[in-house]
């Protein structure tokens, strides 16, 4: 891979014969960390408060504008609740990359990371992965920057994101754009979310205080996150 | 008869699964509904072991589906499945392991796991030894699907130790594997046989079954053998393999390690330095167990002249640390591209520590460490950090064997390995430090030139290398020399034309701010336009650091800011940027945080700039409270901002401490009160925390106006003297105590009793944070002081206690109240204190200069109670205490005076004769 020089555009491609490149992101996580609000984020713009447990798989395209044309991504947003699993790791298949998201709020869900990870490379074995830890906007964080290891010897990039104020939500697809195209100086361009809109939504506020809740009231064990 | 798929069903189970590729919600939804019928079929087990083993013609991908379909299946219906349905299954999945496809193999394999996790391995012992006689099958795909197999078998028994209940398993293990992937890790064994085995062993090795007491100890000679064994392998796959297995030793075993030091970490380096990435990972993560190892570490001197060349070399970017770089790292120029809203991270108010107390937070470090190394782990982060745990561990020791090779790397040809020896200077600037004094002059000047260079990751590094030298820079025999000079480097870049080099060099500001405190005094003329200036260039991310750096500065100079020009160029933009804010604006608390030390710093100077601020502070805490009342009662869109509460609070406690006693004034226009009465009772822990100390800050200056709201504010202040928020429990008992010594004791008096009994359960409790104890204390004494006879009833039951506490408390004005207080509480209830005697005067001398009044006070008091006291157990009380202690209490109570005992020099005590 050339590395990157500063101070020059990289040269669009123009791409008008060559199909537009696809790739087949699965995504996964323990329920309710928060896939499928990322998803909805990046197609619609809302942020969607409502909990509703996905059942089987959503398939959603993302489409990315790059000054290297615009890329694809198939987005396999799985269920994280064991019971509606539907096909579970059959999904997986043909996975060209993935995006593994817990929330920064429930250490379990973090605990459980390394599961996903193994039934995930079980089934594709080398594709690029981001860690993602979701819910960064909420003040009290039950795991902590520092204890967030998992990545390290596994080749895997972390974010920190929140779907809720959109911070770093791109940034995961952008790095497997950059993977899967082998462009570290790939970006995106223009106008790639709708801006959020306000709307109302009873049942969320009441949900998240009870996770606010939840998460204050949860037993404090420390540094106990290191997998 | 043997069973027989009915055609019917099969194809559409065939169909389905060739449909399920399709990327269609409505095509999945659609699958999933026909795959709930069809598995109301009693034989349902029996089609998708029929697809996935009779069925080769078919693609793999819907194969190996129905195989992952059917691994899912037997977990989920494994207490219901019947016995033949098993057997069948189990055969089929026997003979898929040798199927030609590797993906098919491997889903066999993990079918098998799946059923030998359920039912143990005496559940079906066949799979285990077929699996295991298959690995010495001519055919690779046999021996590959096999192994893997057997591999993830030892890959879920060993997680979360579950071997340890299925001791089929152990002896399977004992007797049959271990042996055979012990021969294996021998050379002349098959590639493929080799990386398994060593990758089963790991797993093992990894949750700790070779340790001094578990199952497989007795193996831990083998595993150390079969690591040498195959660290010669020239194949970077299973190098990496064995570094996976020496870090396990390194981190359990460091003993075995030691026994071939030299060849383990000449095989470590080796593997630091390879041409693979994945294996300069894994091998990386080697040397911080090692370094913090004493002997290890003795050991590993040796081979420093090899290893640090190594780990210098890759502090270079590679592609992977590009592939998660911003382009706004490498932009020339990109000083007025806006910022993207989903750049800028969540930011969090934090409440600073009421004045004498100590912060109770312990996870400050948190953001900090971030800063330093970053989110992201790549080779660079990983020899960068193995460089600051050596510099660490070996301190000064090593800088010969690091700075010539740094220096030489400073000035290389090519940048980036410039910009990588900057970071490595940075890397062992803290533990280096004591031995780099004599080098800095030269480090510090050749960082200097390097903030200049045109690629800006190299300035922005060298912004970050130069703020980790504050402290030398700041030090008194350097900062005449240096300090004005790298000041004005970083300064100016505050304005560099790239924005990442702005942010670096405004935070190596801050840092250099915290540490050169009146330093900066004269140079706050040049400080202010620069940073006047950056407002006027700053993008949306950048400003919001340099409110903290202005924040920084107030706190850092404090009255120093108190010049007209200096207020004049500062306070209007902030005030502006204020009025600019939207109520939603992520400005918003940072604002409020700067503004809150700016008042601090400029007291009464600020009056005249304050009014919009008190405006905002009140119109935003209206806001959120008008959320809090909507998410109760009604639908919104977002959950109340509370944290922007805390901040507006805390930012109306620095006005009210700026205008002390003008505080009524500013009531009469902006009669918040009520709004901070309604804040004490929300439910959330960080606005009480602020209105609590906001309440005690009012108490002090405006108690007329805080008087009709007490009835409502005083309960929540007791009820949360006992509370599990430290900082919460803190700020009720201080407000308790201001209130109570502003506003007397006719104001205390419905309260008192009440919150006496919950003090004295504070105090009477052993496991408290020792701020909780000392503020209970401090508060008892100031209420002891205003009602008296209340509070002396209970004397008896915290008198010791207090006395034992107050002695480690800090020697401030409110320790001197509180022994006011307690004073008046001797003289109301003396019998109280004739119990104990030595811990009062272990407390009295734990003041070094006490007030006058208070010391002629306390030496009524002493005067009366030795009195009481027989004069030969007075004598040997006072010569049981150590002399620092008899010599306060000479000095200051004159303790011995006046026809009582006299306490001379050298400790003795002269007994007049009566």
């Amino acid at each position: 891979m050339a590395q990157p020089q500063q101070a020059q555009q990289p040269q669009p491609q123009p791409q008008q014969q060559q199909a537009m490149p696809e790739f087949k992101l699965v995504l996964v996580g323990d329920g309710g960390v928060g896939k499928t609000t990322l998803v909805k984020r990046h197609l619609t713009g809302e942020f969607e408060k409502k909990y509703i447990a996905t059942l089987g798989v959503e398939v959603h395209p993302l489409v990315f504008s790059t000054n290297f044309g615009p890329i694809k991504f198939n987005v396999w947003d799985t269920a994280g609740q064991e019971k509606f699993g539907g096909l579970r790791d059959g999904y997986y298949i043909q996975g060209q990359c993935a995006i593994i998201m817990f929330d920064v709020t429930s250490r379990i869900t973090y605990k459980n990371v390394p599961n996903w990870h193994r039934d995930l490379v079980r089934v594709c074995e080398n594709i690029p992965i981001v860690l993602v830890g979701n819910k960064v906007d909420v003040k009290d964080r039950q795991v902590k920057a520092r204890n967030i290891m998992f990545h390290r010897k596994r080749n895997l990039q972390y974010y920190d994101i929140s779907a809720r104020s959109n911070y770093n939500f791109e940034k995961p697809f952008l790095w497997l754009a950059r993977r899967l195209t082998n462009q570290p100086e790939l970006k995106f361009v223009g106008q790639f979310a709708k801006a959020p809109e306000i709307q109302i939504d009873p049942e969320l506020v009441k949900q998240h205080e009870q996770e606010l809740q939840q998460a204050a009231t949860a037993p404090i064990e420390d540094d106990d996150e290191d997998l | 008869m043997a069973w027989q798929p009915n055609p019917q069903h099969l194809s559409t189970l065939v169909q389905l699964m060739r449909q399920a590729s399709t990327p269609d919600t409505a095509v999945q939804q659609q699958i999933n509904a026909h795959l709930n019928e069809f598995f109301a079929l009693p034989d349902a087990l029996n089609y998708l072991g029929h697809i996935f083993a009779m069925m080769p013609e078919e693609s793999p991908d819907v194969r190996q589906r129905v195989g992952l379909m059917l691994k899912n299946r037997v977990r989920s219906d494994w207490a219901s499945l019947p016995p033949n349905r098993l057997a069948d299954i189990k055969a089929k999945l026997l003979a898929v392991i040798r199927d030609p496809n590797r993906s098919i193999r491997s889903t066999a394999g993990s079918a098998i796991t799946t059923i030998i996790m359920a039912g143990g391995a005496g559940g079906w012992p066949e799979a285990l030894t077929a699996l295991l006689a298959s690995l010495d099958d001519a055919n690779d795909d046999i021996v590959d699907g096999s192994f893997s197999a057997l591999c993830k078998v030892c890959e879920d028994e060993t997680d979360g130790l579950r071997y340890l209940h299925d001791t089929d398993f152990q002896s399977f293990v004992a007797h049959h594997l271990f042996p055979k992937l012990f021969a294996f890790c021998q050379a002349g064994a098959r590639p493929v046989c080799r990386k398994y085995a060593i990758q089963c062993l790991n797993y093992f090795a990894n949750h700790r079954a070779f340790d001094v007491g578990e199952p497989f100890h007795g193996s831990l000679r083998s595993y150390w053998e079969a690591l040498g064994q195959l660290a010669t392998d020239p194949d970077p796959n299973i190098k990496r393999l064995v570094c996976t297995g020496f870090g396990s030793l390194a981190d359990t075993n460091m003993e075995l390690i030691l026994t071939a030091v030299d060849a383990v970490l000449e095989f470590m380096i080796g593997c630091s330095d390879s041409e693979s990435y994945n294996l300069r990972m894994e091998a990386m993560e080697f040397w911080q167990p090692v370094i913090q190892h004493d002997q290890c570490r003795n050991e590993l001197a040796r081979f420093l002249p090899k290893l640090i060349p190594v780990l210098l070399r890759h502090t270079v970017y590679t592609e992977w640390d590009y592939l998660a770089m911003d382009v706004s790292q490498i932009e020339d120029d990109n000083t007025a591209v806006p910022d993207e809203a989903h750049d800028i991270g969540p930011r969090f108010h934090q409440s600073h520590p009421r004045a004498g107390q100590e912060s109770v937070d312990e996870d400050e470090g948190d953001d900090t460490q971030r800063g330093a190394w970053g989110g992201d782990w790549t080779v660079r982060k990983s020899a960068a950090l193995a460089l600051d745990h050596l510099s660490t561990h070996y301190g000064v020791s090593i800088l010969p064997q690091l700075l010539g090779p740094i220096e030489e790397r400073l000035r290389a040809e090519s940048w980036d390995v410039r910009e990588s020896a900057v970071l490595c200077l940075g890397a062992i600037a803290q533990g280096c430090m004591a031995g780099l004094n004599q080098f800095l002059p030269k480090v510090i000047e050749l960082l200097l030139t390097l903030t200049r260079e045109p690629k800006p990751l190299i300035r922005t590094i060298s912004c970050w290398c130069i703020s980790r030298f504050s402290v030398w820079i700041c030090d008194k025999p350097n900062r005449d020399r240096y300090f004005k000079t790298v000041l004005a480097e970083i300064l100016s870049h505050m304005s560099d034309r790239n924005k990442r080099v702005q942010e670096a060099a405004c935070s190596a500001f801050a840092t250099l701010e915290e540490e050169a405190r009146d330093l900066l005094v004269p140079y706050l003329q040049d400080i202010i336009n620069t940073l006047v200036a950056a407002f006027n260039i700053y993008q949306a991310r950048n400003v919001l650091i340099l409110y903290d750096a202005i924040g920084t500065l107030a706190e850092a100079v404090g009255s120093y800011l108190r010049q007209k020009q200096y207020i004049e160029a500062l306070i209007p933009p902030l005030i502006h940027r204020l009025s600019q804010a939207t109520d939603h604006d992520v400005q918003l608390i940072p604002i409020f945080e700067c503004l809150t030390a700016v008042s601090h710093a400029l007291g009464e100077d600020f009056i005249p700039y304050m009014e919009p601020f008190i405006v905002r502070c009140i119109r935003t805490t209206n806001c959120v409270l008008d959320e809090i009342d909507k998410s109760a009662t009604q639908a919104m869109s977002e959950r109340p901002r509370r944290d922007m509460l805390g901040a507006a609070l805390d930012a109306l406690g620095a006005v009210v401490e700026a205008l002390d006693k003008k505080t009524p004034q500013l009531l009469q226009t902006h009669d918040f009160i009520p709004l901070l009465a309604r804040c004490c009772q929300d439910s959330n822990m960080q606005v009480k925390q602020s209105s609590f100390a906001l309440v005690g800050d009012v108490s002090g200056r405006a108690m007329e106006q805080l008087k009709p709201y007490l009835p409502q504010i005083m309960p929540e202040l007791t009820q949360h003297l006992v509370h599990s928020a430290v900082s919460v429990c803190n700020n009720a008992s201080w407000a308790i105590g201001e209130i109570a010594v502003h506003g007397g004791g006719d104001i205390m008096s419905p309260y008192v009793d009440q919150i006496t009994a919950q003090l004295i359960t504070v105090v009477r409790r052993e496991n408290l944070h020792r701020s909780l104890l000392q503020n209970g204390c401090i508060t008892l004494g100031r209420l002891g002081l205003v009602c008296t006879a209340k509070v002396a009833v209970h004397l008896e039951q915290f008198y010791s206690r207090w006395c034992f506490i107050m002695i480690y408390a800090r020697n401030d004005h409110e320790k001197m109240n509180a022994f006011h207080g307690l004073y008046a509480l001797i003289k109301a209830n003396p019998s109280v204190a004739m119990k104990d005697i030595p811990v009062l005067l272990h407390s009295l001398a734990s003041i070094p200069n006490p007030p006058k009044n208070l010391a002629q006070l306390f030496h009524e008091v002493i005067t009366a109670l030795r009195q009481q006291v027989d004069a030969a157990a007075w004598t040997t009380m006072l010569n049981g205490m150590e002399p620092p202690i008899r010599d306060s209490l000479t000095r200051n109570y004159g303790l011995g005076g006046e026809g009582g005992q006299l306490v001379n020099g050298t400790g003795q005590v002269t007994v007049p004769s009566s």
